[in-house]
Parts: structure tokens; C-alpha cells; sequence
């Protein structure tokens, strides 16, 4: 689409006269895909002339060629029928050649590779562990004074990890209840059994499923976004800025977060607990007869009030574990919006990894104690 | 070359942002080797009328002609090939963090050509040290620059592709004056021996004396003038010449 027609580069041996003939558009386009044409082989017979008079239009690409040709054929070779502007891009370019071409990053060994990867995998160990102190020693002193701490923002903080979670975590513990009751009713009804769904779906529900599935959803939904967005301000020397200013970063980015997830994540466990058991309710009046008075006259008798704490007291933890991930990854950002992604990935893994984790910690603990 | 002359040409332009109108029957015509310089007060649209032009944003009437195409009513192949023939240097670089200076520069060579990998390495380093980057700055990553080495470096990936339309979005902002003054330099060669076209946002008074052939002047939603600078500085138009009349842009070439 160029104003004249493109023309390729050509490069044109001529041994009669031991010269070589340039002719054609040396630029970025013209030389495009030409390279091995444009090359030449060193040899008795090579022309150390280069007749440039037919060079239509060059540019630095051009020019960078041009000059490695005249560098190939020896100090000798003479470069002829240039116009003045050519030349003068000639000697520009020849001016920038560099030595040395920067060399493009090595691949690592193997045995390298995992020896870089265990030490990486210590280290970042040691960082969170750090990180937690930090905000240990940092929140403790602030907690003990409580009216100093950023309500507001706290409040804010569980308008987003809470209620706007409502829909999404309703919805899914809804239709966990429904599967529970629906492939646990199926073996208890051959036996008859068909009440003791509701210890099943109970017990499933309020123990594990619900504290469960709210970590994973807060997981998903706001430690991502908690790490994102923290890792965004480092980049963008936000984090920096609130230091300059006077603001210590975890005070104001992740204790907010902490106590908003703590008093949040116990409520959307209850509220998962609701809508699980509902969810089986309507499956076990529907599908096995068992009508919605028998089930709730059924769930005192099937399962102590211990089971309903066990999973609520789980929470706060998990929620600790979130913010206490995210905000780390958050705040390890460097450098890069690549380190960003990372970040979001690495929390939302570890955060889920981390959770079930204390939760079979917490099922051998209260094992033993016999809850 | 009929009308060839003629690289951007843009007619009776309007943007409109909500309830503010940005620009309204804006005109500007940039012909082929000459270096333009926009100015005019901060929020007079120059940055929104860099992106029209860019087509990075698309404005609300008028038409927008780049190197004789309106492009928005190209297609794929056409815009693409487009793209090739002009560089852009961002304000603040717009690096791509993860890659290293090399790298960011090689990109545009490797996505549009099919040159092997060591010329087009050798292409990224001409260019970079053409910025004015020494060597060792082409392999690392642009958290480990300073801003007037993100700023070269930007200018060396603006420059990958040889094009033929240079846009600068403020290049010599943050820059010490020894830099800036070299940056010129570096404009005028770059026009001399590539016949470049430049297109920039500034500033900088001492940029504007030495670089630029014409001025195109914002104020009230359009282009009030385009003319040399000592028209423009000399002007009677009461937005230009308060401009001119700042203590900070008088005549350069008498101090």
C-alpha cells in the first residue's frame, strides 16, 4: 500500500566486472523474508565491490544488511553508487552497530532448574512466615485500640466479600444440598431409612460442606481480588506512596480485610447452612417422602447444637488464612503486571490448599476432643 | 506522488465524552517529512486527538485519513499493514513489563516479519542504542529502568518497525535537559535520513524552537493554527499568544 510499488531487495553477482549489483527497496519490507538471497558466501572469487547505484529506498533494516555485507566481504570492500542521504543512514547505522548482540536468556539444566525451584519454594516460605509476623506485630497494638481502626472501610470490606457473595455462595450451597440428599437418599430408601437423610445431610452440611464451600467461594471471589489489587498498587507505587505519607500498607490495605472477613465468613457459613439444608429439604420431601415438619422436627434429634459450632468456629480461621495469603501475595508483586497474575493465581491456590488443610487439621482436633 | 503529500488528514472531527464536548469540527492536515508539534493547555484534547489519529479511540463525526486510508472502514489485512508504518511512543513508555528491552523491541519485528532471529536481535539493538540506551540496558526489564531510560527505550520500540509516521506522546517530559537536548538531535537525524514524519505532544519549549517545522495549536475545541513556531509566537490569537507569552515559552532563539 505504499505510495510506489514494493520492490524486494536483490543483491546480484556480476564476476565480469567482480561486482555486486544492490538493487531494489532495502528496507523493512523489502528485505522481509529475502535474508538468504541477501546473503553472500565468502569465496576466491567474491567481487569486494558492492554497486549500491540501484537502491531504490532504504531504511535502518536496510542499512544494517548493507553493512554486515560490507563487514563479510572485508575492510576492503568499497560500497559505490550510494546517494548522499543513503550514505549518510549507512554510516548512521554502522555508527550503532553494537559489538556484541545482547544475549537472549539460556535455558536452565534440569538438576539447575529444580535446585532454583526448591530454594524459590523455601524462600517464599520464610516470606510469608515473615509477612504474617509483620502483620501480627503490626495489628495487635491497633486491635487493642479499637477506635482508631478504619470502620468505615471495614464496613465496606463486608458489603463486598459478604452480601455481594449472597447470590453466588445461596445458590451453589443450595444445589450441594439438593446432591447430598439426592445420592444419599437413594441408598438409605432401600432400606427404608428414608428419615435418617436428614442426619446425613445435617451433619455433611453444617461440619464440613458449608465452611467448606464459603472459604472456596471468598477464596475465589475476594482473595483474588485482594491480591490484584494490592499487587496493582505496588506496581503502580501506591503501597510506596501510603509509606511516604505516613500510613503503615498492612493498616490500611490488610487489617480492613481481616476483620471484615472475619465477622463475614461466619455469617455466610450460617447462611450456607440455610440454603444447603433447604436445598435437601425440597429433595427429600419430593423425592423421598420425607415432608419439610418431619425434617426440622428431625434435625435437634439427629445431630447435636456441637455440630453447628464445629463449623462456624472453622471460619474465622479460614478467613484469617484468605486475607493472610492474598495480602502476602499481594504485597510480593514486583516489577511486572505478569507478577500481578501470578500473585492472583498463586492466592487463590494456596488460599483453597491452605484451608482444606486446617480443615483436616481441625478434624483430628476435634476428634479428640470428641465433638 | 499525487496527494501522497498529504500523510493525516483530518476533517471536521467531533469528540464528545458524556456531556463535554473535547473537540467540535476540528481540521488538520500533516504533510509527509515534516515534524508537528501539538500544543495547547492541559485538557484541550491533544492526548484524544493523538488516540483518534492512533484509532485507538474512535471519534464521535468525521473522518480521520492515515497514509491515504480512512482506516476505520479498512480491513483486517489493511489496518494491520497500516500499524507496520507507524511507531508510537506512549507518555509514560507503556513497556510490556515482562519482557526485557531487547525483547519489547524485537516484538514488532517478530510479529510482522519473517526475518531470522539474530538480524532481528541485531535490528533491536541498533535501534536501542540509536535511543541512546547503552548495551547493557537491552536485557532488563523496564523495573529495573529509570524514567528517561523508559522513555529511550519506548522510543526504540516505536522506532522497530522503520516507520514512516513517528507519534510522540510528551518523549522529552522527564527528561534532564542534556537528554532532552540530545533527544532533538536524535528527532532531526532520524527526519534527515528516514524523511520520518513525527507527530508530537509537548511541552517543552526548547523541543518545540528546535524540532518542529509546525506547530498545530489547540484551543476551544479545534485546531485554532498551524504555522512555524515564530508565526505562532507572534501570533494575535488571544489563546496563542497567552501561551506564547508565558515566561516559560518566549522566544528561545534571542535568550
Amino acid at each position: 500500500m505504499s505510495p510506489t510499488r514494493l520492490q524486494p531487495a536483490q543483491l546480484i553477482r556480476d564476476h565480469t566486472h567482480g561486482l555486486l549489483h544492490c538493487s531494489g527497496d532495502w528496507t523493512l519490507a523489502g528485505i522481509d523474508g529475502r535474508e538468504r538471497t541477501l546473503s553472500v558466501r565468502l569465496g576466491d572469487d567474491t567481487p569486494s565491490q558492492l554497486d549500491a547505484s540501484g537502491i531504490e529506498r532504504m531504511d535502518t533494516a536496510g542499512a544494517l544488511l548493507l553493512q554486515q555485507i560490507r563487514d563479510r566481504l572485508g575492510k576492503d570492500a568499497v560500497v559505490e553508487g550510494l546517494s548522499d542521504q543513503h550514505r549518510a543512514l549507512l554510516e548512521f547505522v554502522a555508527q550503532h552497530v553494537h559489538e556484541t548482540t545482547a544475549s537472549l536468556p539460556r535455558k536452565r539444566d534440569p538438576l539447575t532448574a529444580l535446585g532454583v525451584r526448591t530454594g524459590e519454594l523455601l524462600r517464599e516460605m520464610l516470606a510469608f512466615l515473615d509477612f504474617i509476623g509483620r502483620f501480627t506485630m503490626d495489628a495487635v497494638p491497633r486491635l487493642l485500640r479499637p477506635r482508631r481502626l478504619r470502620w468505615k472501610q471495614v464496613v465496606g470490606e463486608i458489603q463486598h466479600a459478604g452480601i455481594n457473595a449472597l447470590p453466588i455462595l445461596g445458590m451453589l450451597a443450595f444445589l450441594t444440598g439438593v446432591v447430598i440428599a439426592y445420592q444419599g437418599g437413594t441408598p438409605l430408601r432401600q432400606y427404608g431409612a428414608n428419615i435418617f437423610i436428614v442426619d446425613l445431610l445435617t451433619i455433611t452440611m453444617l461440619r464440613e460442606m458449608a465452611p467448606l464451600m464459603t472459604a472456596i467461594i471468598v477464596a475465589g471471589r475476594t482473595g483474588s481480588a485482594y491480591a490484584a489489587q494490592i499487587g496493582t498498587m505496588r506496581i503502580t507505587e501506591e503501597v510506596d506512596a501510603l509509606r511516604t505519607i505516613g500510613i503503615t500498607p498492612l493498616e490500611i490495605l490488610a487489617l480492613p480485610k481481616l476483620l471484615a472477613l472475619v465477622v463475614a465468613m461466619p455469617l455466610l457459613t450460617v447462611y450456607a447452612d440455610v440454603m444447603g439444608m433447604l436445598g435437601g429439604m425440597v429433595v427429600a420431601q419430593t423425592m423421598f417422602g420425607v415432608g419439610m415438619a418431619d425434617f426440622i422436627q428431625r434435625v435437634p434429634e439427629a445431630v447435636a447444637a456441637s455440630s453447628f459450632w464445629v463449623g462456624i468456629v472453622k471460619a474465622p480461621v479460614f478467613a484469617a488464612i484468605i486475607v493472610a495469603v492474598s495480602c502476602h501475595h499481594g504485597f510480593a508483586v514486583e516489577g511486572s503486571t505478569e507478577s500481578v497474575g501470578r500473585a492472583t493465581t498463586r492466592s487463590v491456590v494456596q488460599s483453597i490448599f491452605l484451608v482444606i488443610v486446617a480443615d483436616a487439621a481441625f478434624s483430628i482436633a476435634f476428634n479428640l476432643v470428641d465433638l | 506522488m499525487p496527494s501522497t503529500d498529504t500523510v493525516i488528514h483530518v476533517r471536521d472531527l467531533s469528540t464528545r465524552f458524556g456531556d463535554t464536548l473535547v473537540h467540535e469540527n476540528l481540521n488538520l492536515e500533516i504533510r509527509r517529512g515534516e515534524i508537528v508539534g501539538i500544543v495547547g493547555g492541559s485538557g484541550s484534547g491533544k492526548t484524544v486527538l493523538l488516540r483518534e489519529i492512533l484509532q485507538l479511540h474512535t471519534p464521535t463525526t468525521g473522518t480521520i485519513e492515515l497514509l491515504g486510508h480512512d482506516a476505520r472502514h479498512q480491513g483486517m489485512a489493511v489496518q494491520r499493514r497500516l500499524r507496520t508504518r507507524i511507531g508510537v511512543m506512549f507518555q509514560h513508555g507503556a513497556l510490556f513489563t515482562g519482557m526485557t528491552v531487547q525483547e519489547n523491541v524485537m516484538l514488532p519485528l517478530q510479529e510482522h516479519t519473517r526475518l531470522n532471529r539474530t538480524l532481528i536481535a541485531e535490528l533491536a539493538m541498533i535501534r536501542i542504542r540509536m535511543a541512546g540506551l547503552p548495551a547493557e540496558a537491552a536485557s532488563r526489564y523496564p523495573a529495573e529502568l529509570s524514567g528517561g531510560m523508559i522513555k529511550r527505550a519506548a522510543l526504540a520500540r516505536a522506532l522497530a518497525m522503520d516507520p514512516e509516521l513517528l507519534f510522540l506522546d510528551e518523549p522529552t517530559s522527564g527528561l534532564d535537559p542534556v537528554s532532552a537536548a540530545a533527544f532533538d538531535d536524535l528527532l532531526l537525524e532520524l527526519k534527515s535520513l528516514l524523511r520520518l514524519t513525527v507527530v508530537m505532544i509537548t511541552h517543552d519549549p526548547d523541543s518545540l524552537w528546535r524540532t518542529t517545522d509546525r506547530v498545530a495549536f489547540l484551543a476551544q475545541r479545534r485546531v485554532v493554527m498551524v504555522a512555524p513556531i515564530a508565526e505562532l509566537a507572534a501570533s494575535a490569537q488571544a489563546d496563542v499568544q497567552r501561551y506564547f507569552q508565558g515566561p516559560r515559552t518566549r522566544d528561545r532563539r534571542r535568550s
